[in-house]
């Protein structure tokens, strides 16, 4: 059986490239994202391991626990270090100081997106980080610099650069050094500088330690120095020894690379479900064109289970062959992004892709499985022909049978269901998500209804291409007869373009909204902040802001992260739930982080804060705002208590005043200035708005803010519309991000196009002949492919367009009460659907060729 | 019913079971109806037909297009079911067995050659030959495998693809296929229909030889007169009925019909 498997498959392996490319593709995605993020994996390990691995025990803040977003800042204090000294055991201490500290280009303009200050180590027995050049730092103005950016600002050895410190102002060093720069370093485009512990103790104003490292005399166990720390020091610190640290670290970082994996593998799994669509269509047709043939092997005696066994080996040796190939382009892929990533690294040219039995088995079995899967339905359909088939003398292309009413019943229920699941939703806690996966189920009603719309649709759309005549005539009724065939390859565009649409409306309402509230009556004029840097505006230049009269209004903004735990419910009743669906009912000590900010409170109507119930007044009386959807979730109502705590590890609480309306600009929770400063001792604001006064000339504005924000060199203005265009910049690129992920898929579903587009044209090779004998030129037999393409493109873009832009409309209406209004991004649906169109006609243009080179003698012959 | 002289006689006559030979085929009350029995769209394409076929009996089935010489053909063979009626094998009733027997029947019991020869494009003249063996998982007698090949004179054309044979040589091909598990019959439909009269007479030459000397009983469909008088009898099918019987034909008797 396998034999005859082979042989089959080596005879029309040309019919099964194209299957073979769009499985290998969604392998390849597949193998390269795990590539690429165990490279990454192992490189960050290697690299904080080796910092870890001589040292007997490291002491360290306990960390508040993993949440995203929220980076813990907790320090050591200075005193903790002397306190450890003290035993007997240690042999020799080092605390580590870090803090940013931003180098300046000769232009004076801030370098990479952030900088990082670390003391270097007084004595060899710690971890230094390697020199390429020069020695390390030995007085208070001696700085070495990471490697990358001592070339790419073309440093050398005693040249002087100038750093700012979380003040804002600059300072100026002595460059003694290049050193190689830990790996994390590869991968953001932030400097990295080492000083000597006291001037970054200094210039930091550093008031902990990052970490304190031990290492114990020769007499004494990591152990038992452990042991003795912690009952010197106490439990409020995390004491591990270096080998449970490095341990730690791993752990660390693999959870940390896991969750970008996971992102992008779900990129990957819609590709691949794409591309099992193709599997689909090749196995129904290349079935369909071996139906004599198998009713013959009926005739001479095999089973059906026989007939089913040589069509199933016959896909797996298509999905283990398309495997193969795409497990080798994905270690390709991700060794060449690794290659570009680390090439201005050059110590780090030892970071490659190794091939690993993971990735390949996962491939394997990922392409094994899906072409598998994929074919089954129909191999099993084929296993039903009846050996009289066989008897048949001419293999006609048959129209397909009517369409099913078997299909309309799953039609039905898919429709009926999703719409159950929505309105039963309703009013529930979970909403959102509810109605996600009634979504999910109307999608798939309406995949399942596109063979009932192939008619309708095409006739619609081909209407204006009537001029072209009989071409499109045929090109048309092609289109129709095999429906299920037509509707298979649409639905493979239909999926990406409905995901891409959908992004798109979110975005772009999301960008519209924005706008419109920030153009409709705010306040301010200027927008002053420190831009990618996040860090504050110093105070002391906003005092100068607040002292001129340039300006007649001030407001700031502060924005940080906290977790935040009800301590009280205060007056929240839990909203009835139409369907009581399996809500777990979280403990009023709920923990969860949040973005929290400060807002001027003339601001609230600018960010179009509205109040839903209590008042918004309440929070110039120190109370806490927090948005219907922060009420929800941590089940708490006006007077509720909520505790903070901060990156830093201060705690404080305040009590709700107000729930507003979910909105889009501010943050979720509001706190009171007061709150923010028991929190974190920012000396200034993340942002501040300045009102121009009246009677004064923008020019001037603008060259006294330039003026004074001179001595700043991370602050930064801007006006009203650069703020806008920069917000709607950052979410354009995201989009433009999730559409090349899903480009993928996109590329996977034109392959498909072309694929069924080639086996129609073996399959109506004989029909070709007879239109070429009728007097059809080659042109137009190469026209009616042309239009099969294009109408089968067009038809699922415009499908997954409208699908796109009606569950966008439904997410929008979920996930805000009021403040994001929908709108139709008109431009990038319109490019869409032109970009597939033309995708379309270019994915049938071989198939067209192959179809109107056919001599009319060689069409003609050709029998079953 | 019309019969002709020279030892004809009606299809249930007991003079044909005098043969002490087994019988390898038998047919009663076959009948098939295609469309919704009791409608309009209902066609009776074989109405209570019954024969028998002894063992090493080479029996020809006449008839014009329509008339029900392959629905009967099929219907002997397995291929299609009977509306009503049983039809035999030996002595299996293959009327009443499930798809998985019939499955074995036809592997073990029956051997089919067709018009369009309808050999595997991708297997060789070899391959397709043995392929019903491999199907069983059986062992290949290698001995009937030579004398096979030998007497269908494709010996040098074993390790061709189809397309490199010419129609005759294809066909003998099939035959060999056919007969390769030594089926109890062997079922023919037009088998001379796509061939050139030289390679046509001598595919039937060798079916004559293989009923005479390697004992094999052959059901040959034809509308052809001349492939149709090397039987030792012929069936004339018209409008679904054995209309005509003829014992050891010759063509000129064939043609009068």
């Amino acid at each position: 059986m396998f034999k005859i498997s082979w042989s089959n498959l080596k005879s029309h392996i040309g019919r099964l490239i194209a299957s073979m490319m769009a499985i290998a593709l969604g392998v390849a995605f597949v193998v390269g994202i795990m590539g690429f993020a165990s490279a990454i994996k192992n490189a960050l390990i290697t690299s904080l391991a080796s910092q870890d691995q001589n040292i007997s025990v490291i002491v360290a803040p306990k960390s508040s626990g993993n949440f995203s977003g929220f980076a813990d800042r907790r320090t050591i204090p200075f005193s903790t270090l002397n306190q450890i000294t003290q035993i007997s055991g240690v042999k020799a201490i080092y605390g580590q100081i870090d803090g940013p500290a931003v180098i300046l280009d000769s232009h004076n303009k801030p370098f990479g997106s952030s900088g990082l200050a670390v003391s270097n180590p007084d004595s060899p027995l710690f971890k230094m980080y390697p020199l390429v050049t020069g020695s390390y730092p030995k007085t208070n103005n001696q700085v070495d610099v990471d490697q990358i950016t001592y070339r790419a600002l073309k440093l050398s050895l005693g040249r002087s650069i100038r750093f700012v410190s979380i003040s804002g102002t600059p300072r100026t060093f002595v460059v003694v050094g290049e050193v190689v720069p830990p790996a994390t370093r590869a991968f953001n485009s932030g400097s990295f500088a080492l000083f000597t512990p006291a001037e970054t103790k200094k210039f930091t104003q550093a008031t902990g330690y990052t970490r304190i490292d031990v290492i114990a005399n020769p007499s004494v166990s990591d152990t038992s120095l452990r042991n003795e720390i912690i009952s010197k020091i106490g439990q409020s610190y995390s004491v591990l020894t270096g080998a449970q640290a490095v341990s730690a670290e791993e752990t660390k970082v693999i959870s940390a690379t896991s969750i970008i994996e996971t992102a992008l593998l779900i990129f990957a799994v819609v590709a691949i479900f794409v591309a099992s669509l193709v599997i689909v269509n090749t196995f129904r047709v290349l079935v369909a064109q071996r139906i004599r043939q198998l009713a013959l092997l009926r005739c001479v005696g095999a089973s059906k289970l026989q007939v089913f066994k040589l069509l199933i080996y016959e896909s797996v040796l298509v999905g283990l062959i398309a495997s193969l190939g795409g497990i080798v382009v994905g270690f390709g892929l991700s060794n060449l992004i690794v290659k570009i990533i680390t090439a201005s690294t050059p110590s780090m040219s030892s970071l490659g892709v190794a091939v690993t039995l993971g990735p390949i088995l996962y491939g394997l079995l990922v392409g094994i499985f899906v072409t598998v899967a994929s074919s089954l339905f129909p191999i099993y359909k084929a296993t039903k022909v009846a050996p009289v088939e066989a008897l048949r003398i001419v293999g006609e292309a048959r129209v397909t049978p009517k369409t099913s009413v078997f299909r309309l019943i799953v039609m039905i229920v898919f429709f009926a269901l999703g719409l159950l699941i929505i309105v039963g939703g309703l009013n529930t806690s979970n909403a959102a998500l509810i109605a996600t996966f009634g979504g999910v189920f109307i999608f798939i009603g309406v995949i399942v209804s596109m063979p009932f719309l192939v008619k309708p649709m095409v006739s619609f759309l081909s209407f204006p291409l009537k001029i072209f005549g009989t071409a499109i005539k045929i090109g048309k009724q092609n289109t129709f007869r095999n429906r299920n065939r037509t509707a298979i390859t649409a639905s493979a565009l239909t999926i990406g373009l409905m995901l891409v649409s959908l992004v798109a409306v979110i975005f772009y309402s999301f960008s519209g909204s924005v706008t419109a509230q920030l153009t409709k009556d705010v306040p301010f004029s200027y927008i002053v902040s420190t831009g990618k840097f996040k860090t504050v505006v110093p105070l002391a230049l906003v005092n100068e802001f607040e002292k001129s009269k340039y300006f007649d209004g001030i407001y700031t903004e502060s924005d940080n992260v906290a977790i935040v735990k009800a301590v009280s419910k205060g007056d929240y009743t839990l909203p009835k739930n139409r369907f009581n669906i399996a809500t777990p009912r979280r403990p009023i000590n709920t923990v969860i982080t949040r973005g929290i900010s400060t807002v001027s409170y003339d601001l609230f109507s600018a960010y179009g804060l509205k109040a839903q119930s209590g008042s918004l007044l309440s929070y110039n009386s120190g109370k806490i705002i927090i948005s219907s959807s922060v009420s929800k979730a941590m089940e708490i109502g006006i007077g509720g208590v909520i505790e903070f705590t901060s990156e830093t590890g201060n705690i404080t609480t305040g009590t709700v005043g107000a729930i507003m309306q979910s909105q889009n600009i501010a943050s979720n929770i509001i706190v009171p200035q007061s709150t923010m400063n028991a929190l974190y001792t920012d000396n200034g604001y993340n942002y501040v708005f300045l009102k121009q006064s009246k009677g004064i000339s923008t020019s001037a504005v603008v060259s006294y803010i330039q003026n004074k924000s001179d001595s700043y060199p991370l602050v930064t203005s801007e006006n009203l519309q650069t703020f806008i265009s920069n917000i709607t910049g950052k979410i354009a690129v995201a989009l433009d991000i999730f559409t090349a992920l899903l480009g993928f898929a996109l590329f996977i579903a034109f392959i498909g196009i072309a694929n069924t587009l080639s086996l129609s044209v073996i399959e109506r090779t004989q029909e070709f002949g007879l239109l070429k004998a009728l007097g059809f030129t080659k042109s137009q037999i190469g026209m009616t492919m042309i239009f099969e393409g294009f109408m089968t493109s067009l038809m699922g873009s415009l499908i997954g367009i409208i699908l796109g832009v009606i569950g966008g409309y439904g997410v929008i209406k979920s996930i805000s009460s009021a403040s994001i209004i929908f709108s139709i991004p008109w431009g990038n649906l319109g490019v869409y659907l032109l970009v597939a169109a033309v995708a379309g006609v270019f994915a049938s243009l071989l198939p067209a060729r192959r179809a109107s080179r056919l001599a009319p003698t060689e069409a003609m012959a050709q029998i079953g | 019913m019309t019969t002709q002289n020279q030892g004809i006689a009606p299809p249930d006559s007991k003079s044909e079971g005098v043969s002490d030979k087994p019988i390898a085929v038998r047919l009663s009350e076959a009948t098939k109806i295609y469309g919704k029995i009791g409608t309009e769209s209902a066609v009776i394409a074989i109405d209570r037909i019954s024969l028998t076929v002894n063992s090493q009996q080479f029996v020809s089935i006449m008839g014009p297009s329509g008339s029900g010489k392959s629905t009967l053909l099929h219907c002997a063979a397995g291929l299609d079911s009977l509306t009503y009626g049983s039809a035999f094998i030996g002595d299996i009733d293959i009327t009443r067995l499930s798809d998985t027997s019939l499955t074995k029947v036809r592997r073990n019991n029956i051997g089919f050659i067709f018009q369009a020869f309808n050999l595997l494009p991708t297997l060789t003249a070899q391959q397709n030959i043995t392929l019903p063996i491999e199907l069983a998982s059986g062992k290949l007698d290698r001995d009937w495998f030579d004398q096979l090949v030998e007497s269908l004179a494709i010996k040098d054309r074993l390790n061709h693809l189809p397309s490199e044979l010419s129609g005759g040589q294809q066909q003998r091909v099939a035959a060999a296929r056919a007969m390769i598990t030594k089926p109890t019959v062997l079922f023919a439909d037009e088998p001379t229909g796509n061939l050139d009269s030289k390679s046509g007479s001598q595919l039937l030459q060798f079916l004559k030889y293989s009923t005479r000397s390697l004992g094999q009983t052959v059901v040959i469909v034809t509308h052809d007169a001349k492939a149709a008088a090397n039987a030792d009898v012929v069936y004339v099918v018209r409008d679904g009925h054995i209309d005509t019987v003829v014992k050891d034909p010759t063509v000129d008797q064939l043609l009068g019909i």
